[in-house]
């Protein structure tokens, strides 16, 4: 049986705030992200979504619980996970002075991508993604759009198997915002298992095979829109989201 | 890590503004400054020689005071014909004459203070007549009788300062010419000049001299060129990156934390040194072109070998101001801040950079472990010809070690998830109390040990001991350990004895207590060979053990039972509590003993007494306990105190008994690690508790 690219069992994470004390901001979840799917992971601001995947890429350190990235430990083997994967979120910006082409020469490199296939990938890269006419401009003089099209080409610039996506879509405009559903869509369709995180309904919708709603540190409910649609009798995925979290309030 | 290394070079370089500022700036600035500095040297100058001085003559003798400074004018003239006939016998110049060297001029005035501060004088001279001056004690002898002269001139006014100076040298000069005429008149032919004449002879070479100059500044000099080159550099590193968002997105590749900080280290290392080297080669360009001058002897100064020598001394130097500025912008969270923080980094280091300057400071002495201080004073011993190479040695490894500890800081502030999550802070900065201590300690230790040193420089010789002992244990060890454990609401119990001891320790204790100060002793004998120790050290010792006038119940407390209390307390007591989280046992014995040694001042006693801190350490750790090191340290100092009252001399041991004590020692030790009850929470034991199989050992690991 292969095992699942993403695992996280008991996974939390607990922070010490100034002003709020103690604060789980993860608080033991449990999930399985199957190969070749969009696992989304659907919840508010402050549920947990960014520290969820900042312990997966292993840029925090779980509290406790564990998790595997392609059967890796995330925290006895980080280089090796991170190897795995391809990260991307509105605050993993590029280096300035680079240009665009160097950006993905030297991420190839760094992600260990095969020294002697890495020219013929960025020229690949560079050909998919349409950067070929300012390939060899600097990163700083690109307009938004540009970045975001050299930023996307970065995260895959290894050819990684598992690509994470955190709230991808903040900050740009809806033809960029779409044109980056679609880069993920295409980039599922080639093999590559996606998690992806996000607040907003209709990008879940439209993007995920399956989806966890998030609140407060913990998973209420994993399924299919399909499945959650079923099981709440609610057809609108924010309907579902508001029965979810309002049943856990209530509950609590 | 060769690619990071290449990519932080490449952004650099592609920096204008960082080049600027790190290159370019200096190298225009820092000759800049030179030639300044020498253009306003030479205009001083020429002002002093062109400047026609104006004063004014008041009180009653005026005349005789005209007389005095004609006197004056006359000795100044021969003092310049000499000196030029001495200088010029080939040039001629004609046109300055030696009356050229007089100008002064006198004018008429009714007030002259006013005048002298309206700037209408330079100086002025008043002369005070001889009754006045003479009203207690008055002259028998009438011609020898003359007015008090009196300069009044205005100490902030350049002209002012140097008429009046140059005025005075001249009278004293006419003066002499007065008494000599007197003495002569009375009969006695005497030339005041041949009076006791004193001549100095300096026998050190030009390069010497001038590497006596030099040494004491060079380190204090590449301290600013390291710092000033590097800083651009580093306060881009990571303060940079983390403004950016770049920080977030090369944690997220696959290179290492300690890739990513190896390569930040070497790129700053390199640049700076690259810097200052192209700055150092830029000032001798001026110097060879003449722009700027050197001192005679200079290059004299700096022979192969202690230009070798330098090198490897510095280095490290650089290497430790490298970490300095790669923690500096690990703590900062923007580049402003980082720069900021450049300035205080800069006072800080120039400060011990400076220890040369201090007299009387020598290599062979506590500096030696005391990084930036050691390279400083090991650099002017170097360049007046003194190598005293084991003290050399010893500089080079504290300050790499230095170095190296400082990157393991820088590198440690990569791997904080407040670098990624600024909101959220560790719990023990917030909380406080006894999970902060192990963070803080370092500083305490620094901090003790700094009052340690200024208590012990500034207590008085002839204090007695006794306050001395009690200044030292119960003051500073005993009570910073209070502190701590008010400060950090620390539980006392379980600093002194987190487990009961079994029985037989105490056995061994009794046994290897005396065994382990003869095998302390002989590690004395072996270091002696390589550092040997200057007998009126050992015995100006002996005087401080056995002070006169202090009886021996009284030496016996403050000798024995207050050390195995106060010092155990601290050396073992509080620094294992708080580091045993933090080190594995072997390294907490070392650190502790090391500590113990280096609190322990004088360098001789520092590897002797280090080892008892390492056995002290270790009983410790394999008790649980401090008593049973208390009580080991206080045999120990007892067994010192009793030979030393009974004038028996341990270095008289032959080897057999030196062996027996070591097996006996081993003997001891065995038996406490037989009978064991270790320390809780000690790095390793824990690891195994929570599981056992590959320790967790990744990335984040401190």
């Amino acid at each position: 049986m292969i095992e699942a690219p993403v695992v996280t069992r008991a996974l939390a994470k607990v922070f010490y705030d100034e002003a709020r004390g103690t604060v789980r901001a993860v608080d033991g979840i449990d999930f399985e992200c199957r190969v070749g799917e969009v696992f989304g992971l659907l919840g508010a601001n402050g549920a947990g979504k960014t520290t969820t995947l900042r312990m997966l890429s292993t840029i925090l350190k779980p509290s406790a619980g564990s998790a595997t990235i392609m059967g890796h430990d995330v925290v006895s083997e980080p280089e090796r996970v991170r190897r795995e994967l391809g990260f991307y979120s509105a605050s993993t910006a590029l280096y300035p002075r680079l240009t665009a082409r160097e950006t993905l020469d030297f991420f190839a490199r760094i992600n260990g991508y095969p020294t002697r296939e890495v020219h013929r990938r960025v020229e690949q890269l560079i050909a998919r993604f349409g950067i070929g006419q300012y390939a060899n401009t600097r990163v700083e003089h690109l307009s938004s759009g540009m970045k975001q099209k050299v930023s996307i080409a970065r995260t895959v610039s290894h050819d990684p198997p598992l690509l994470i996506f955190d709230e991808p879509t903040v900050g740009l405009d809806v033809l960029n915002a779409l044109a980056m559903l679609e880069v993920i869509r295409e980039l599922r369709n080639e093999g590559k298992t996606i998690l992806f995180s996000t607040h907003i309904m209709s990008e879940a919708e439209k993007l995920c095979d399956r989806i966890a709603v998030i609140h407060g540190g913990r998973i209420l409910a994993i399924d299919t829109l399909e499945g959650h649609r079923d099981s709440t009798g609610k057809h609108y995925l924010e309907d579902i989201f508001v029965h979810y979290v309002t049943g856990q309030d209530d509950g609590a | 890590m060769l690619l990071l290394l290449r990519h932080e070079i490449r952004s650099l370089v592609r920096d204008r503004r960082t080049l600027f500022f790190a290159l370019i700036l200096p190298l225009l600035i820092y000759p800049a400054i030179f030639m300044l500095s020498k253009t306003s040297q030479q205009r001083q100058e020429k002002r002093r020689t062109e400047t026609t001085y104006t004063y004014a003559i008041v009180g009653g003798e005026a005349d005789q005071v005209r007389e005095w400074i004609h006197l004056a004018r006359e000795s100044s003239q021969c003092d310049q014909a000499d000196h030029d006939s001495s200088r010029n016998d080939e040039v001629q110049q004609p046109e300055r004459g030696s009356h050229d060297a007089w100008r002064f001029e006198e004018t008429a005035t009714a007030d002259p203070r006013t005048a002298l501060e309206r700037d209408e004088l330079d100086f002025y001279v008043e002369a005070i007549p001889a009754s006045a001056n003479e009203a207690e004690e008055p002259s028998q002898d009438p011609e020898a009788s003359s007015p008090l002269l009196r300069l009044v001139f205005r100490g902030n006014e350049e002209a002012s300062r140097d008429g009046a100076r140059t005025m005075r040298s001249a009278l004293n000069d006419a003066r002499e010419q007065v008494r000599e005429r007197l003495l002569r008149e009375r009969g006695l032919e005497l030339v005041l000049a041949n009076v006791y004449p004193i001549e100095a002879v300096d026998v050190a070479s030009s390069g010497q001299a001038a590497g006596s100059l030099f040494g004491r500044f060079l380190t204090a000099l590449v301290v600013f060129l390291v710092l000033g080159g590097g800083a651009a550099i580093s306060a881009d590193a990571l303060a940079g990156e983390k403004e950016r968002g770049t920080l977030e997105t090369i944690l997220t590749s696959a290179a290492g934390r300690e890739e990513i900080v190896a390569a930040k280290f070497l790129a700053i290392l390199g640049v700076a040194l690259f810097i200052t080297c192209i700055n150092v080669v830029n000032l001798m360009v001026y110097v060879s072109f003449g722009v700027i001058s050197m001192p005679a002897g200079f290059a004299d100064s700096l022979p192969p070998l202690a230009l070798g020598v330098l090198v490897l001394v510095l280095v490290p130097l650089a290497a430790l101001l490298a970490g300095v500025l790669l923690l500096l912008s690990g703590v900062a969270k923007t580049y402003k801040e980082a720069q900021l923080y450049l300035l205080p980094a800069q006072l800080f280091s120039v400060v011990p950079a400076l220890a040369a300057v201090l007299p009387e400071i020598q290599l062979r002495s506590a500096i030696v472990v005391v990084p930036l201080a050691n390279v400083s004073v090991a650099v002017r011993e170097v360049m007046v010809g003194r190598y005293d190479w084991p003290m050399l040695i010893v500089t080079v490894v504290v300050t790499t070690l230095a170095a190296v500890y400082v990157v393991r800081l820088a590198a440690r502030t990569l791997l904080s998830e407040r670098l990624i999550t600024a909101s959220e802070r560790d719990a023990s900065e917030i909380i406080g109390g006894p999970a902060l201590l192990p963070r803080r300690f370092p500083l305490w230790l620094a901090g003790t040990w700094g009052l340690f040193l200024i208590v012990g420089l500034n207590l008085p010789q002839t204090l007695d001991v006794r306050w001395q002992v009690l200044i030292n244990l119960v003051g500073i060890f005993i009570g910073s350990t209070a502190l701590m454990v008010w400060r950090y609401r620390l539980p006392i119990g379980r600093i002194v004895s987190p487990n009961r001891p079994r029985p037989l320790v105490w056995i061994a204790v009794l046994v290897g207590a005396p065994a382990g100060l003869i095998v302390v002793e002989t590690v004395f004998e072996l270091v002696g060979v390589v550092l040997p120790v200057p007998r009126e050290w050992l015995e100006k010792f002996s005087g401080l053990l056995l002070p006169e006038g202090v009886p021996l119940w009284q030496l016996a407390i403050m000798m024995t039972v207050l050390p195995g209390i106060a010092e155990e307390l601290f050396f073992r007591g509080v620094l294992i509590y708080a580091l045993r989280g933090r080190m594995g046992p072997i390294s907490l014995c070392l650190l502790s003993g090391v500590v113990f040694g280096l609190f322990h001042t004088a360098l001789w006693r520092v590897i002797p007494t280090g080892t008892l801190g390492v056995l002290l350490a270790g009983v410790t750790l394999l008790t649980g306990s401090i008593f049973p090191a208390a009580l080991w340290h206080a045999l120990n100092n007892s067994l010192g105190l009793g030979l030393a009252v009974a004038g028996i001399d341990l270095q008289t041991l032959g080897w057999e008994a030196r062996w027996a004590a070591f097996l006996l020692l081993a003997f001891a030790l065995m038996v406490i690690w037989k009978q064991r009850t270790l320390y809780p929470g000690l790095r390793r034991a824990r690891q195994k508790q929570s599981g056992g199989g590959t320790p967790r050992r990744s990335a984040w690991s401190p």
